[in-house]
């Protein structure tokens, strides 16, 4: 009899506090100190009136159809477009600065624990790097598995064409086909909603490796130079042959007559003096000196609170953006929290940036001098700025960075017309027939024209409709012109050649473009 | 005496439920996301040991799985002798951070930890404290077991065995074996208490 009675009073405990932590949970849930959103149901039915709005207003406009259809679907009489798109989708894991993150950080949402970064560790420096001696020969041989299950990079080249300074182009596309579809033409021929449902898609976004700590990351070319940038806890993920030619060389506005006025060589507080004293306004010099000066960023400093195994005297604007180029370096873009919402970014060229309106994928920076003023040295958290030794730059100086930045030119593109479009007498058949796809069937140019082959707005690709993901929103239609220079393709660099990155809008502007129009299309990118 | 044996603040009846308190109120937080303050260490250790087979939130589950199990075994004390080897796996799982993890669980290893080594070095007690509730049950429960299987392999699967002389007594039975009359064949396993409610042998 007392057994029952013991039992009885068991569980009504249990059942108390199964109760209890249940209901606490909801509490919980959406407070600031939970990492879970809650969502609020009433903007749900705020949203959708939103939505409907915006949709009249560009009616109204005499707006491209084939646009108004990319931006806003056929969802717009559909509150599912405005109610969370959670589905599938898991909670951010807990974890510490340095701890490894999972490779398919698009497939997670939720919130930080804080906006607001520290410049402190958690736990002291020996046993930081020690910790990360251990975890990063594991984390690289994860990280290259992975990188060799999503794409096969043979390293064949494209024949007889090269960037500007001569390095081998690659031949793609090198994104592997789940072993269910047998080419890309069948792949692009099923419904986005079935790609999805059925986990098709080769072209998913890229994740940091380390997304906890993330930061830059220096492709070997630069490190074998630059040993003080090579990191104790991840290397770059992508071989040597899909990244951008080391060192490039470097065009200006100004003088068209020299070619590249690198000679060949890295650009460097060392020589800059020397090969630029003479050609550039002492306001450019200042500039390309302040591109060239090393400061410290939230990860290479001189404090603990870093990933060199020695103190670091920080990183130059040259550094990623080599000779106003790129080095195929990657970090996180600085514009969304927490660390593990921000989104691949590979460094884009510099080159060409006096016609752009729109600078940085997210974040519509819209002056070179502004942009110059906020990079992501530090994540983008003034706090770590002032606790690690701020990138102390007044306004003159950033103002003469754009200054530099301003006289950058694209590379000869010597097919190009001055109305952009290819010259018959010395473009082949296929380069024209690529050029008629990208103005016409292919659509490329309903956001890619103009003088650096962008519409300078930015478009929400809805890549989403694809696979099991959080959304991406709007990116910045990435220019074109001098793109055979630039690999890997899209922000985070999920297309590795350019051959990937027709694929990619095959699938997703469902254009059903045949195995031949594609290598048109290439054709005709390789002569921007 | 016997009766002090039997008042709960003096047998290891408390012991036993403070344990399986601690065991099932830990455990079902983890199944909240962010809820567990155990979550980072838990789940990273996890996700180590396996080598990444499982990711972070799958690991929490089965680990709160696993602790609700333990910590119901305790509160209502039954399948005690199977769920101690779960607890001793469990146990011996959260001592791994300080191996696999030791710069967050020391600040200097191996005598200097952290808040979080110190919430784990603490768990000997509990070690202790479910050996002391589980041992004398689980000892006597496979004592027993062994006993029938040795049994069974001298006798044939037709003798019926009881686990001790009291018990065959409290039966009505004369001695420590018997043979089962031929006509109702023996269940493949006998098992002891099935068997004597079936047979009505069983007086409650
Ligand atoms: C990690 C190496 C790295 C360093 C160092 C770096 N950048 Fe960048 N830069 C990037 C990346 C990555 C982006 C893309 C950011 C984004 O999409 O949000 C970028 C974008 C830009 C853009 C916009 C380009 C475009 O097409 O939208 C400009 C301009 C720029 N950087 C200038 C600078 C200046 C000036 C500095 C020095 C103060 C600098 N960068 C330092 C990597 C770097
Ligand atoms: C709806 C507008 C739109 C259309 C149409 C479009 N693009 Fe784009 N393009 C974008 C956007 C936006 C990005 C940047 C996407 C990203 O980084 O995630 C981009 C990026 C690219 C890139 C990579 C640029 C870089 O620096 O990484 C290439 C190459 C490209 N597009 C080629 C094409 C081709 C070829 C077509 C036609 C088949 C096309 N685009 C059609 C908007 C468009």
């Amino acid at each position: 009899m007392s057994k029952y009675w013991n039992h009885a009073c068991v569980t009504i405990g249990v059942v108390g506090m199964v109760i209890g932590i249940s209901a606490t949970y909801e509490k919980y849930r959406g407070t600031d100190l939970s990492r879970v959103p809650q969502f609020d149901r009433r903007s749900t039915a705020r949203g959708v009136a939103a939505v409907d709005d915006a949709h009249r207003v560009a009616g109204s406009h005499t707006y491209d159809d084939d646009l108004l259809a990319l931006n806003v679907g056929e969802r717009t009489t559909d509150s599912a477009a405005v109610e969370p798109r959670i589905d599938g989708l898991r909670i951010y894991p807990t974890i510490e600065k340095g701890m490894r993150t999972p490779f398919d950080l698009w497939r997670y949402y939720g919130r930080g624990v804080t906006s607001f970064g520290t410049p402190v560790l958690p736990m002291r420096f020996d046993q930081w790097r020690s910790f990360h001696r251990k975890q990063k020969p594991d984390l690289m041989r994860d990280v290259r598995e992975y990188m060799n299950r999503r794409y096969d990079f043979g390293e064949k080249s494209v024949a007889g064409h090269f960037m500007s300074g001569g390095k081998p182009i690659m031949r793609g596309p090198v994104a592997r086909l789940p072993s269910e579809v047998d080419s890309f033409a069948e792949l692009a021929g099923l419904a986005p909603a079935e790609i999805k449902r059925r986990d098709l898609f080769p072209y998913k976004p890229l994740a940091h490796p380390l997304q906890s700590t993330a930061h830059m990351v220096f492709p070997p070319e630069w490190i074998k130079v630059h040993p003080d940038h090579a990191r104790i806890d991840v290397d770059m993920d992508f071989p040597t042959a899909y990244l951008p030619e080391f060192p490039p060389p470097l065009f200006l506005t100004t003088h068209k007559e020299l070619g590249d006025v690198s000679g060949g060589v890295e650009i460097t507080l060392d020589n800059y003096y020397e090969i630029f004293d003479g050609l550039l306004s002492p306001e450019q010099m200042e500039g390309l000196k302040e591109l060239l000066r090393p400061s410290p960023t939230t990860w290479f400093n001189q404090t603990d609170h870093r990933v060199t195994e020695r103190p670091s005297r920080g990183v130059a604007c040259f550094d990623c953006h080599v000779n106003g180029h790129t080095n195929g370096a990657f970090e996180l873009g600085p514009d969304s929290r927490p660390n593990m919402a921000r989104l691949r970014v590979d460094t884009p060229t510099m080159r060409g940036n006096f016609n752009l309106m729109q600078l940085s994928s997210k974040r519509s920076i819209r002056s070179m001098d502004h942009f110059s003023e906020v990079e992501e040295y530090f994540d983008g958290d003034p706090g770590m700025q002032q606790a690690i030794g701020p990138r102390a730059v007044k306004r003159e100086v950033t103002n003469r960075m754009g200054d530099f930045n301003s006289i950058i030119d694209y590379p000869p593109a010597p097919k190009l017309t001055p109305m952009m479009r290819l010259d018959p007498a010395l473009a082949s058949e296929q380069e024209l027939r690529g050029e008629e796809l990208f103005h016409g069937r292919a659509k490329c140019a309903v956001c890619h024209y103009g003088p650096a082959f962008t519409d300078d707005y930015m478009h929400d690709l809805q890549v989403e409709r694809f696979y099991v993901g959080r959304p991406e929103g709007p990116i910045k239609t990435f220019a074109l012109r001098g793109i055979k220079d630039s690999p890997p393709y899209l922000h985070d660099g999920r297309c590795p050649t350019l051959h990937d990155t027709v694929e990619f809008f095959n699938i997703v502007l469902e254009l059903d473009l045949t195995d031949a129009e594609k290598a048109d299309l290439v054709a005709f990118l390789l002569c921007l | 005496m016997r009766k002090k044996q039997n008042n709960p603040t003096q047998s290891s009846t408390l012991l036993r439920l403070a344990v399986g308190f601690v065991y099932f109120y830990f455990g079902f937080l983890k199944f909240f996301p962010d809820l567990s303050p155990a979550e980072l260490l838990a789940s990273q250790t996890i996700v180590r040991m396996s080598s990444g087979l499982l990711d972070a939130s799958t690991a929490l589950w089965w680990l709160g799985v696993m602790e609700c199990t333990i910590g119901l075994a305790f509160l209502f004390n039954c399948g005690l002798q199977y769920v101690f080897f779960l607890f001793l796996a469990h146990m011996a799982g959260t001592f791994a951070p300080l191996f696999i993890l030791p710069e967050l669980t020391f600040k200097i290893a191996p005598f200097a930890p952290t808040t979080e080594g110190q919430y784990i070095f603490k768990n000997v007690v509990f070690v202790a404290a479910g050996w002391t509730v589980l041992l004398p049950a689980v000892r006597a429960h496979w004592k027993r077991t062994l006993e029938r299987i040795r049994f069974r392999t001298q006798h044939g699967p037709n003798v019926i065995a009881f686990a001790s002389p009291s018990e065959a007594a409290r039966l009505g039975r004369s001695s420590r074996q018997e043979t089962r009359p031929p006509a109702r064949p023996a269940a493949p396993i006998p098992d002891l208490v099935a068997h004597a409610s079936a047979t009505g042998l069983a007086d409650h």
